[in-house]
Protein backbone atom coordinates (compact mmCIF):
# COMPACT_ATOMS: atom_id res chain seq x y z
CA UNK A 1 0.00 0.00 0.00
CA UNK A 2 2.41 2.63 0.55
CA UNK A 3 4.71 1.81 -2.00
CA UNK A 4 1.66 1.73 -4.64
CA UNK A 5 0.60 5.45 -2.84
CA UNK A 6 4.54 6.56 -3.45
CA UNK A 7 4.98 5.67 -6.63
CA UNK A 8 1.35 7.49 -7.58
CA UNK A 9 2.72 10.02 -5.63
CA UNK A 10 5.93 10.42 -7.29
CA UNK A 11 3.79 10.16 -10.87
CA UNK A 12 1.11 12.67 -10.30
CA UNK A 13 4.08 15.53 -8.78
CA UNK A 14 6.17 14.16 -11.80
CA UNK A 15 2.83 15.06 -14.13
CA UNK A 16 1.29 18.11 -12.53
CA UNK A 17 4.67 20.25 -11.50
CA UNK A 18 6.31 19.37 -14.53
CA UNK A 19 3.67 21.65 -16.68
CA UNK A 20 4.76 24.78 -14.50
CA UNK A 21 6.76 26.20 -17.07
CA UNK A 22 8.57 29.38 -15.39
CA UNK A 23 8.94 32.42 -17.09
CA UNK A 24 12.79 32.66 -18.15
CA UNK A 25 15.98 31.85 -15.90
CA UNK A 26 18.44 33.61 -18.33
CA UNK A 27 20.89 34.78 -15.56
CA UNK A 28 21.10 38.63 -17.20
CA UNK A 29 17.33 38.70 -16.10
CA UNK A 30 17.99 37.61 -12.49
CA UNK A 31 17.49 40.04 -9.76
CA UNK A 32 21.07 38.86 -8.13
CA UNK A 33 22.66 40.81 -10.69
CA UNK A 34 21.31 44.41 -9.76
CA UNK A 35 23.00 43.02 -6.50
CA UNK A 36 26.36 42.45 -7.71
CA UNK A 37 28.78 45.05 -8.41
CA UNK A 38 30.53 45.14 -11.71
CA UNK A 39 32.36 42.42 -13.03
CA UNK A 40 35.03 44.33 -14.45
CA UNK A 41 37.44 44.06 -11.60
CA UNK A 42 37.82 40.58 -11.90
CA UNK A 43 39.38 40.94 -14.84
CA UNK A 44 43.04 41.48 -13.56
CA UNK A 45 42.89 38.20 -12.19
CA UNK A 46 43.30 36.75 -15.64
CA UNK A 47 45.52 39.27 -16.64
CA UNK A 48 49.57 38.72 -16.92
CA UNK A 49 51.83 40.25 -14.15
CA UNK A 50 53.30 42.86 -17.00
CA UNK A 51 50.22 44.29 -17.81
CA UNK A 52 48.58 44.35 -14.27
CA UNK A 53 50.43 47.56 -13.02
CA UNK A 54 48.86 49.32 -16.66
CA UNK A 55 45.62 47.41 -15.95
CA UNK A 56 45.48 48.90 -12.28
CA UNK A 57 46.13 52.28 -13.34
CA UNK A 58 43.17 51.66 -16.18
CA UNK A 59 40.83 49.97 -13.30
CA UNK A 60 41.68 53.17 -10.68
CA UNK A 61 40.35 55.49 -13.11
CA UNK A 62 37.35 53.80 -14.07
CA UNK A 63 36.44 52.86 -10.75
CA UNK A 64 36.45 56.69 -9.94
CA UNK A 65 34.60 57.47 -12.88
CA UNK A 66 32.22 54.42 -12.26
CA UNK A 67 31.92 55.39 -8.30
CA UNK A 68 30.97 59.23 -9.62
CA UNK A 69 28.17 57.79 -11.65
CA UNK A 70 26.75 55.32 -9.01
CA UNK A 71 26.79 57.35 -6.40
CA UNK A 72 24.69 59.69 -8.48
CA UNK A 73 22.43 57.12 -8.54
CA UNK A 74 22.47 55.54 -5.37
CA UNK A 75 23.77 58.22 -3.49
CA UNK A 76 26.64 55.99 -2.08
CA UNK A 77 29.57 54.49 -3.98
CA UNK A 78 29.74 51.38 -1.92
CA UNK A 79 28.40 47.78 -3.52
CA UNK A 80 26.85 47.02 -0.22
CA UNK A 81 24.74 49.86 -0.48
CA UNK A 82 23.47 48.66 -4.27
CA UNK A 83 22.19 45.33 -2.69
CA UNK A 84 20.53 47.48 -0.38
CA UNK A 85 18.45 49.09 -2.51
CA UNK A 86 17.15 46.01 -4.41
CA UNK A 87 16.34 44.69 -1.20
CA UNK A 88 14.62 48.32 -0.81
CA UNK A 89 12.77 47.66 -4.15
CA UNK A 90 11.58 44.59 -3.64
CA UNK A 91 9.84 45.79 -0.21
CA UNK A 92 8.23 48.78 -2.45
CA UNK A 93 7.38 46.47 -5.63
CA UNK A 94 5.50 44.17 -3.17
CA UNK A 95 3.75 47.65 -1.59
CA UNK A 96 3.14 49.14 -4.89
CA UNK A 97 1.25 45.26 -5.52
CA UNK A 98 -2.83 46.23 -5.94
CA UNK A 99 -5.33 44.30 -4.93
CA UNK A 100 -5.58 40.31 -6.40
CA UNK A 101 -2.48 41.75 -8.58
CA UNK A 102 0.46 39.13 -7.78
CA UNK A 103 4.22 38.84 -9.10
CA UNK A 104 6.52 41.89 -8.28
CA UNK A 105 9.18 40.41 -11.08
CA UNK A 106 8.49 42.89 -13.78
CA UNK A 107 8.68 45.48 -11.21
CA UNK A 108 12.11 44.47 -9.77
CA UNK A 109 13.71 43.31 -13.28
CA UNK A 110 12.76 47.30 -14.70
CA UNK A 111 14.72 48.08 -11.74
CA UNK A 112 17.84 45.62 -12.12
CA UNK A 113 17.86 46.59 -16.01
CA UNK A 114 18.11 50.12 -15.33
CA UNK A 115 20.88 49.89 -12.63
CA UNK A 116 22.30 47.75 -15.60
CA UNK A 117 22.28 50.17 -17.84
CA UNK A 118 23.65 52.98 -15.74
CA UNK A 119 26.66 50.71 -15.16
CA UNK A 120 27.51 50.26 -18.93
CA UNK A 121 27.49 54.04 -19.07
CA UNK A 122 29.28 54.44 -16.56
CA UNK A 123 31.89 51.96 -18.06
CA UNK A 124 31.66 52.88 -21.60
CA UNK A 125 31.83 57.07 -20.42
CA UNK A 126 34.99 56.01 -18.44
CA UNK A 127 36.53 54.08 -20.95
CA UNK A 128 36.12 56.50 -23.79
CA UNK A 129 38.73 58.56 -21.81
CA UNK A 130 42.48 58.82 -22.93
CA UNK B 1 37.47 29.44 -1.22
CA UNK B 2 37.49 25.32 -0.42
CA UNK B 3 37.03 22.53 -2.36
CA UNK B 4 34.08 22.52 -4.88
CA UNK B 5 31.63 19.89 -3.91
CA UNK B 6 31.12 17.42 -7.02
CA UNK B 7 27.15 16.54 -6.91
CA UNK B 8 25.46 13.73 -8.53
CA UNK B 9 21.83 15.02 -7.41
CA UNK B 10 18.34 15.02 -9.37
CA UNK B 11 20.08 18.71 -11.03
CA UNK B 12 23.02 16.32 -12.95
CA UNK B 13 26.64 16.06 -12.68
CA UNK B 14 28.36 19.74 -11.28
CA UNK B 15 30.55 21.17 -9.37
CA UNK B 16 30.61 24.96 -8.24
CA UNK B 17 33.04 26.92 -6.61
CA UNK B 18 31.45 28.88 -3.65
CA UNK B 19 32.58 32.61 -4.42
CA UNK B 20 32.88 32.52 -8.32
CA UNK B 21 30.65 34.22 -10.42
CA UNK B 22 30.12 32.47 -13.43
CA UNK B 23 29.83 29.36 -11.26
CA UNK B 24 26.27 31.07 -9.19
CA UNK B 25 24.89 31.67 -12.94
CA UNK B 26 25.51 28.12 -13.67
CA UNK B 27 23.87 27.04 -10.88
CA UNK B 28 21.35 29.02 -11.07
CA UNK B 29 20.57 28.35 -14.83
CA UNK B 30 20.58 24.73 -13.42
CA UNK B 31 18.56 25.18 -10.51
CA UNK B 32 15.94 27.75 -11.00
CA UNK B 33 13.31 25.81 -12.69
CA UNK B 34 13.42 22.85 -10.12
CA UNK B 35 13.33 25.33 -7.25
CA UNK B 36 9.97 27.37 -9.17
CA UNK B 37 8.31 24.22 -9.24
CA UNK B 38 8.62 23.15 -5.21
CA UNK B 39 7.36 26.50 -4.59
CA UNK B 40 4.52 26.36 -6.70
CA UNK B 41 3.56 23.18 -5.07
CA UNK B 42 3.89 25.03 -1.43
CA UNK B 43 2.15 27.91 -2.56
CA UNK B 44 -0.31 26.99 -5.57
CA UNK B 45 0.84 30.69 -6.97
CA UNK B 46 3.42 30.57 -9.90
CA UNK B 47 4.87 33.72 -9.61
CA UNK B 48 4.62 34.22 -6.34
CA UNK B 49 6.79 31.23 -6.64
CA UNK B 50 9.07 32.78 -8.96
CA UNK B 51 9.34 36.37 -6.89
CA UNK B 52 10.21 34.34 -3.94
CA UNK B 53 12.99 32.49 -5.57
CA UNK B 54 14.27 35.47 -7.38
CA UNK B 55 14.70 36.41 -3.49
CA UNK B 56 16.10 33.30 -2.46
CA UNK B 57 19.00 33.70 -5.25
CA UNK B 58 19.15 37.45 -3.91
CA UNK B 59 19.88 36.19 -0.48
CA UNK B 60 22.12 32.90 -1.84
CA UNK B 61 24.06 35.69 -3.64
CA UNK B 62 24.83 37.20 -1.15
CA UNK B 63 26.18 34.45 0.86
CA UNK B 64 27.68 32.61 -1.68
CA UNK B 65 31.76 33.70 -0.94
CA UNK B 66 30.58 31.97 2.17
CA UNK B 67 28.72 28.69 1.46
CA UNK B 68 30.84 25.33 2.15
CA UNK B 69 30.46 22.84 -0.46
CA UNK B 70 29.78 19.98 2.05
CA UNK B 71 25.88 19.33 0.59
CA UNK B 72 24.63 19.44 -2.91
CA UNK B 73 24.84 23.33 -4.01
CA UNK B 74 20.79 22.78 -4.73
CA UNK B 75 19.54 21.66 -1.40
CA UNK B 76 21.18 24.92 0.27
CA UNK B 77 19.75 27.07 -2.29
CA UNK B 78 16.22 25.25 -1.16
CA UNK B 79 16.45 25.90 2.12
CA UNK B 80 16.86 29.49 1.54
CA UNK B 81 14.15 29.07 -1.46
CA UNK B 82 11.48 27.77 1.50
CA UNK B 83 12.35 30.04 4.42
CA UNK B 84 11.76 33.20 1.74
CA UNK B 85 8.31 31.09 0.82
CA UNK B 86 7.44 30.72 4.79
CA UNK B 87 8.26 34.35 5.10
CA UNK B 88 6.03 34.69 1.81
CA UNK B 89 3.01 33.04 3.35
CA UNK B 90 3.23 34.75 7.00
CA UNK B 91 2.81 37.68 4.91
CA UNK B 92 0.43 36.73 2.76
CA UNK B 93 -1.71 35.33 5.50
CA UNK B 94 -1.46 39.17 7.28
CA UNK B 95 -2.31 40.22 3.77
CA UNK B 96 -4.98 38.21 3.43
CA UNK B 97 -6.77 39.13 7.19
CA UNK B 98 -6.17 42.87 6.38
CA UNK B 99 -7.98 41.87 2.77
CA UNK B 100 -10.82 40.53 4.78
CA UNK B 101 -11.24 43.24 6.79
CA UNK B 102 -11.18 45.86 4.71
CA UNK B 103 -13.46 44.30 2.37
CA UNK B 104 -16.52 43.12 4.64
CA UNK B 105 -19.64 43.70 2.59
CA UNK B 106 -17.84 43.98 -1.59
CA UNK B 107 -17.58 41.08 -3.75
CA UNK B 108 -15.08 39.17 -4.23
CA UNK B 109 -12.02 39.92 -7.34
CA UNK B 110 -11.34 37.40 -9.10
CA UNK B 111 -7.10 36.17 -9.52
CA UNK B 112 -5.25 36.26 -12.45
CA UNK B 113 -6.48 32.88 -13.51
CA UNK B 114 -2.60 33.45 -15.40
CA UNK B 115 -0.71 32.98 -12.03
CA UNK B 116 -2.98 30.08 -10.52
CA UNK B 117 -1.94 26.97 -11.01
CA UNK B 118 -4.00 24.51 -12.60
CA UNK B 119 -6.75 23.36 -9.60
CA UNK B 120 -6.17 19.72 -7.80
CA UNK B 121 -6.80 17.96 -5.28
CA UNK B 122 -3.12 16.29 -4.40
CA UNK B 123 -1.60 19.98 -4.38
CA UNK B 124 -4.49 21.32 -2.40
CA UNK B 125 -3.55 18.85 0.59
CA UNK B 126 0.09 19.20 -0.10
CA UNK B 127 -0.53 22.80 0.52
CA UNK B 128 -2.86 22.00 3.82
CA UNK B 129 0.00 20.22 5.18
CA UNK B 130 2.17 22.14 7.77
CA UNK B 131 5.16 23.54 5.06
CA UNK B 132 8.03 21.22 7.29
CA UNK B 133 6.16 18.08 6.24
CA UNK B 134 5.14 19.57 2.66
CA UNK B 135 8.73 20.23 1.51
CA UNK B 136 9.82 17.28 2.19
CA UNK B 137 7.60 15.50 0.06
CA UNK B 138 8.35 17.75 -2.66
CA UNK B 139 11.87 17.15 -1.80
CA UNK B 140 11.53 13.31 -1.76
CA UNK B 141 8.92 12.54 -4.54
CA UNK B 142 9.66 14.77 -6.78
CA UNK B 143 13.00 15.77 -6.89
CA UNK B 144 13.94 12.57 -5.81
CA UNK B 145 16.33 13.61 -3.00
CA UNK B 146 17.44 11.10 -0.60
CA UNK B 147 17.09 11.79 3.22
CA UNK B 148 20.48 12.87 3.78
CA UNK B 149 20.38 15.13 0.88
CA UNK B 150 17.06 16.58 2.52
CA UNK B 151 18.56 16.57 5.81
CA UNK B 152 20.83 19.22 4.34
CA UNK B 153 18.57 20.69 2.50
CA UNK B 154 16.19 21.75 5.88
CA UNK B 155 19.05 21.84 8.57
CA UNK B 156 17.53 19.02 10.32
CA UNK B 157 18.34 15.52 11.13
CA UNK B 158 17.97 12.49 8.93
CA UNK B 159 15.47 11.13 11.69
CA UNK B 160 13.67 13.85 11.79
CA UNK B 161 12.92 13.67 7.84
CA UNK B 162 11.80 10.26 8.14
CA UNK B 163 9.01 10.96 10.62
CA UNK B 164 8.12 14.28 8.61
CA UNK B 165 7.88 12.22 5.81
CA UNK B 166 5.84 9.40 7.23
CA UNK B 167 3.75 12.05 8.86
CA UNK B 168 3.06 13.28 5.32
CA UNK B 169 1.88 10.49 4.19
CA UNK B 170 -0.23 9.58 6.59
CA UNK B 171 -2.15 12.47 6.52
CA UNK B 172 -1.76 12.38 2.85
CA UNK B 173 -3.72 9.53 2.45
CA UNK B 174 -6.29 10.87 4.89
CA UNK B 175 -7.01 13.80 2.94
CA UNK B 176 -7.53 12.26 -0.37
CA UNK B 177 -8.96 9.46 0.58
CA UNK B 178 -9.23 6.27 -1.54
CA UNK B 179 -9.54 8.77 -4.42
CA UNK B 180 -5.89 8.48 -5.41
CA UNK B 181 -6.08 4.75 -6.22
CA UNK B 182 -8.42 4.57 -9.14
CA UNK B 183 -7.31 0.10 -8.86
CA UNK B 184 -9.49 1.33 -5.37
CA UNK B 185 -12.60 2.80 -7.10
CA UNK B 186 -13.69 6.53 -6.71
CA UNK B 187 -16.50 7.46 -4.40
CA UNK B 188 -19.81 7.81 -6.70
CA UNK B 189 -20.47 11.17 -8.19
CA UNK B 190 -23.58 13.13 -6.74
CA UNK B 191 -27.08 12.14 -8.68
CA UNK B 192 -25.66 8.42 -9.11
CA UNK B 193 -28.69 6.01 -7.64
CA UNK B 194 -27.70 3.14 -6.71
CA UNK B 195 -30.10 -0.31 -6.67
CA UNK B 196 -30.93 -1.79 -3.23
Amino acid sequence: MTEQFDAWLERELQRQLNAVAPRSPRPAQAWYQAAMPSRRYGMLRILPAAAAAKAIAAVAAVAAAGAVTATAVTGSPNPQVWGQQVKAQVESCKDALTTGQHGIGDCVSDFASKHGQTQRNAHAQSTSKP
Amino acid sequence: MGASYSEASPAGEASYRPGSSPDFDRLYRASYPRLVRTLTALLRDGAAAEDCVQEAFVRAFKAWPRYRPDAPAEAWLHRIALNVAASHRRYQRLREIGEVLRRIGRPELERDPATVVERSDLLDALRRLPPRQASAIVLRHYHGYTNREIAAALGVPERTVASRLAAARERLLQELGPAWNPEMGTPPGPGVIHSA
